[in-house]
């Protein structure tokens, strides 16, 4: 939000489109993120994530539609990169360098680039700082990676598949650690992900991207607000046709006589529609993302099992 | 202090990840400059063990010659400089070839303008301060062995500028290579072909002229830039070695280099300009451009579609049928296998197939043009008013030289290159006209016919060689031929003894030199005092030298100035009617007839070669000329024999003509004398006559061989 409570994009693509041999990686994509939030870009292998960070990142150049962050365009534009680190899907460290090195190369590049901080995380994630990182192990080298992105200090942090590969425990370490940056400085990171689970509890923010076009893009708290799950065992089939009249049921499964729904709804009004009829038993339940994507996906005709659970 | 994203602070960090490319550099050139130098102090030490050199001083000289070779002008770095330029220029930029790096390194706030010339100035200093430090280190040893001269430190600071400015083209067409292509072999390919596809085109392309057009001719042409800058540089620095004085060449050598700067400049803007297009998702791929991957195909293949030509041209011993089906297969090959390459998979060898073929038609319409002469190259004459002047060569041979006052040395000058400096005609008319009326006119077994070489220098500012066969037995020509050979400018451009600073030259020698007289048999030593006048009588009786006159008389004798103890020497024809040059020579009883007297020889040998009874050894004896059989005739199927019986002297020395190696200077037709046979002939000891050696070859005269002397030296195959 800026000072007139206006919400305020920092991120904007317009209709962008990139083409490789013919093949639309990006399709006239448009999504807007917002400041001071986790934007989680979700999709298959080949939805054209990598290629959208790769343009949000200035390493790409849009073939059409624009792509602005905080008002400026990013390709060649050192002040608009001087905002950003890009953590690519497959980091790159130079050959024989060890974590000093790639802290002396970032940090005659990025100005703000903090070095006390760097070494006390990589004291805190246990990497070695003068061991050669060909000999480090995937998960390590992302999280050096990580540090390297935290550690510049930049306000966008743009991490391509750098999730993947994490113990749970090293998850929960940078969980914490974006936190921390995000109220402090008001860092934004954008992470890109074909595993949904992975994004659940760090994304504010989630667009789903399929073969190279925007399913969906939407705050994952409104989602969650907007589509409850009702677990319900009606007296008479009356009492169900009240309790669901002109709702939007998006899901309905029953079992014996009891009936799952899910209605896209807040939970307030659901309750308060339920409270009006005889039921047996009627519980409103939190629905996973998971659950939560499969409903707005098959809504659009899709199958999200197929897509990204698979 | 620099600040963190300073120059100097990009560069340092760019010159971690080049180490092992400053490693070459340093290695390479310390090999280049001390290492040499340190080879050639000791090979010349164990040559001095063995004795070679006589003298303290000419040991000390070999020395200092081994300074100036090791530390000036190495046509052998030509070859090392060109690979350090490419490695240098190909491991700077070799980050676009990996999607990894490319990622990193665009996406960090890097300018391109900043990432560009970190990368590209560091490339420079690689090879710059090694190689000034190597030749630092290469100049203290030698001048710790005292054997540095003026001469040396001249041209090693000489050979470093020019090095750098090769080194500078070289590898911005390195760098231009690599922000072409998207992996390190592409690149390869594509600094080979950069550095050599003009060359092998254009060398093609003056072969094919050469071998299809018949006016087509090297003469006069200008040393022309080779299109192939490594041959180039080499050859320039092959030729500075052998210069005398530096100051002389400079001025010639330097626009030249400056030209290669000028070139360097555009390669670099190119390079520039492609490295601010290129995609970054170019990387990993053979083609960075792939708008521009048809023209490339083409371009290349055209090159190939040539040289294919060429080889089967050649092979097939000229089969033109078969040179156009290779012209256009070579060419659709190449296509092939580009496609390959540019798709990475063999299967895509066969896509873009329509520019495959436009390649291919391209490549026969170039066959046609050379073969139906589309173009009018046989046919073509200027007009007379487009054409400001004419250089115009159809012989006899001269020798041309130039020398140097500071040191009298004295070189050679290409009779070329003396005629396209000396002579202006400009009675252009009359050369268009006997242009047009022999262009095309099949004269090669004409009896009496000459080439001719044009230079034509056009009012627009260009010039157009030419060569052509001039029928000289045709009357018709002989009004034209006077018109372009009795003037003034001809013999102007023609004799060298026309110039005055050449007189000049050898008043003012302090070298030795003569001034001689000679028939062809018995040579006369004049005073070089005289040559001052001779050369005004000899000048003054030219004025009436013109075609007709010198096709229809044969010299009398010659003069010759000479430089002791070299092989310098101009000989100039004196005609019966040569009176003033004649009156001269009278004064010192140098002037003998050409003709033999009977009574003085002694014998006469005489060979037939039997030429034409040979002709079953050669496979085109008529191909050849006389001259060209001589050279592969079988002599154990020649005919010698000796006539000393002084009638038959007496019949043969009448038909006889001195065969000197100057018989060149006649001119009718070049069988004016019959090749067919020699005559050897001894003469008296007792003759008047000042012969100074016992005997002289001579030739009969065309068609005047004495019917007994064919009879006695007939052709027995059975002998």
């Amino acid at each position: 939000m800026n000072e007139d409570g206006e919400e305020k994009y920092m991120i904007e693509l317009y209709n962008v489109t990139k083409t490789f041999d013919n093949i639309k990686a990006v399709d006239s994509v448009s999504v807007v993120i917002k400041e001071n939030t986790v934007f989680g870009l979700i999709g298959t292998n080949g939805a054209g994530k990598s290629t959208a960070l790769r343009m949000i990142a200035g390493v790409l150049k849009p073939d059409e539609g624009t792509i602005a962050v905080d008002s400026m365009p990013v390709y060649d534009n050192v002040e608009t990169k001087k905002r950003m680190f890009f953590i690519a899907d497959e980091p790159y460290f130079f050959t024989g360098a060890n974590a000093e090195t790639m802290e002396h190369y970032y940090s005659s590049i990025y100005e703000e680039f903090n070095k006390e901080e760097y070494y006390e995380y990589l004291k805190n994630f246990n990497l070695e700082r003068r061991r050669k990182i060909n000999t480090y192990s995937k998960g390590m080298k992302k999280q050096l990676a990580l540090l390297l992105g935290i550690c510049s200090h930049t306000k966008y942090l743009l991490c391509d598949e750098t999730f993947d590969g994490l113990d749970p425990v090293m998850r929960q370490g940078v969980k914490s650690i974006l936190a921390k940056e995000m109220e402090e400085r008001g860092l934004t990171p954008v992470i890109a992900s074909h595993n949904l689970r992975e994004l659940e509890d760090i994304c504010d923010h989630v667009g789903l991207l399929h073969r190279g076009g925007v399913l969906l893009s939407k705050d994952l708290e409104d989602m969650k607000c907007n589509i409850q799950k009702v677990q319900c065992v009606f007296t008479s089939p009356d009492e169900e046709s009240k309790a669901l009249g002109g709702m939007d049921i998006l899901k309905k499964e029953q079992r014996g006589s009891l009936c799952t729904f899910t209605v896209r709804s807040t939970k307030e009004e659901i309750m308060a529609r339920f409270a009006t009829v005889d039921t047996v038993f009627c519980e409103v339940l939190p629905l996973s993302l998971e659950e939560i994507f499969i409903s707005e996906t098959e809504v659009v005709g899709y199958d999200i099992k197929k897509l990204i659970l698979s | 202090m620099t600040s963190k994203s300073s120059f100097l602070a990009s560069s340092k960090e760019n010159n971690k990840r080049r180490i092992w490319v400053w490693v070459v550099s340093i290695l390479g050139q310390l090999i280049l400059y001390p290492g040499v130098l340190m080879a050639y102090i000791s090979r010349i030490h164990f040559r001095n063990g063995d004795g070679v050199y006589k003298t303290v001083e000419d040991y000390r000289l070999a020395l200092q010659g081994a300074a100036e070779d090791a530390l000036g002008f190495q046509p052998l770095s030509t070859f090392p400089i060109a690979l350090l330029a490419i490695v240098i220029a190909v491991q700077g930029f070799s980050y676009l070839y990996d999607r990894k790096k490319v990622d990193m390194y665009h996406s960090v706030p890097v300018s391109q303008k900043r990432r560009f010339m970190t990368i590209y100035t560091n490339g420079i200093l690689i090879y710059i301060i090694p190689a000034l430090i190597s030749v630092l280190a290469a100049v203290v040893l030698a001048a710790a062995q005292g054997i540095v001269t003026g001469r040396c430190m001249a041209e090693c600071g000489l050979a470093f500028i020019l090095n750098l400015l090769y080194f500078l083209i070289v590898y911005h067409t390195a760098v231009l290579a690599v922000m072409l292509t998207g992996n390190v072999i592409i690149t390869g390919f594509a600094t080979v072909i950069l550095l050599g596809i003009a060359y092998i085109a254009y060398t093609m392309l003056m072969v094919f002229r050469e071998n299809f057009f018949g006016t087509a001719t090297y003469y006069f042409v200008k040393s022309r830039f080779s299109g192939s800058i490594v041959i180039e540089h080499s050859n320039k620095i092959s030729w500075l070695k052998s210069v005398a004085l530096l100051e002389d060449v400079i001025k010639t050598i330097l626009p030249i280099y400056g030209k290669w700067l000028v070139a360097a400049l555009l390669l670099l803007a190119l390079s520039w300009l492609c490295y601010r297009k290129r995609p970054s998702e170019a990387a990993g791929k053979a083609m960075a451009f792939k708008q521009f991957n048809s023209f490339i195909k083409i371009a290349v293949s055209l090159v190939a579609g040539l040289l294919a030509g060429y080889i089967v041209y050649d092979a097939t011993y000229y089969n033109t049928v078969i040179t156009a089906f290779s012209m256009a297969g070579g060419t659709v090959l190449c296509c092939i296998v580009m496609e390959a390459i540019y798709e990475a998979d063999i299967r895509g060898a066969l896509k873009h197939f329509v520019s495959t073929g436009i390649a291919a038609a391209a490549s026969v319409f170039i066959f046609c043009i050379f073969q139906f002469d589309l173009f009018g190259y046989d046919s073509y004459v200027p007009e007379a008013e487009e054409v400001e002047s004419v250089a115009l060569d159809m012989g006899p041979y001269q020798n041309y030289w130039e020398w140097y006052e500071a040191d009298e040395s004295i070189r050679y000058i290409g009779d070329s290159e003396f005629l396209r400096e000396n002579m202006f005609l400009t009675d252009t008319a009359a050369v268009c006209e006997l242009a047009r009326k022999s262009q095309g006119m099949d004269l090669e077994n004409a009896q009496d016919s000459r080439e001719v070489r044009i230079l034509y220098r056009l009012k627009s500012g260009r010039e157009v060689v030419r060569a052509f066969r001039v029928d000289l037995g045709d009357s018709s020509n002989e009004e034209l031929l006077n018109r372009i050979i009795g003037t003034p400018e001809y013999r102007n451009g023609f004799y060298m003894m026309t110039k005055e600073d050449v007189e000049t030259a050898f008043s003012e020698m302090e070298r030795e030199w003569t001034v001689t007289y000679t028939n062809g048999t018995i040579e006369t030593d004049l005073p070089p005092s005289e040559s001052k006048r001779l050369r005004e009588m000899w000048l003054k009786d030219m004025e009436q030298f013109d075609f007709t006159m010198a096709h229809y008389n044969r010299p009398c004798g010659r003069l010759n100035w000479n430089v002791n103890d070299s092989y310098i020497s101009m000989s100039f024809p004196v005609y019966e009617s040569f009176t003033n040059t004649l009156a001269v020579l009278e004064e010192y009883q140098a002037v003998y007839p050409v003709e033999l007297r009977a009574e003085d020889v002694l014998s006469l040998e005489v060979t037939n070669w039997h030429y034409l009874d040979q002709e079953q050894y050669f496979d085109t004896a008529n191909t050849y000329s006389y001259g060209a059989q001589a050279s592969y005739v079988d002599t154990q199927h020649s005919v010698r024999k000796e006539f000393t019986d002084p009638e038959e002297i007496a019949a043969i020395v009448e038909n006889l003509y001195p065969s000197d190696s100057r018989s060149d200077l006649y001119w009718n037709d070049s069988r004016i004398l019959d090749e067919g046979y020699e005559v050897v002939v001894t003469f008296k000891t007792d003759s008047d006559y000042p012969y100074k050696r016992g005997y002289f070859y001579y030739k009969f005269l065309s068609g005047q061989v004495p019917d007994f002397v064919v009879e006695r030296t007939a052709f027995d195959a059975e002998d």
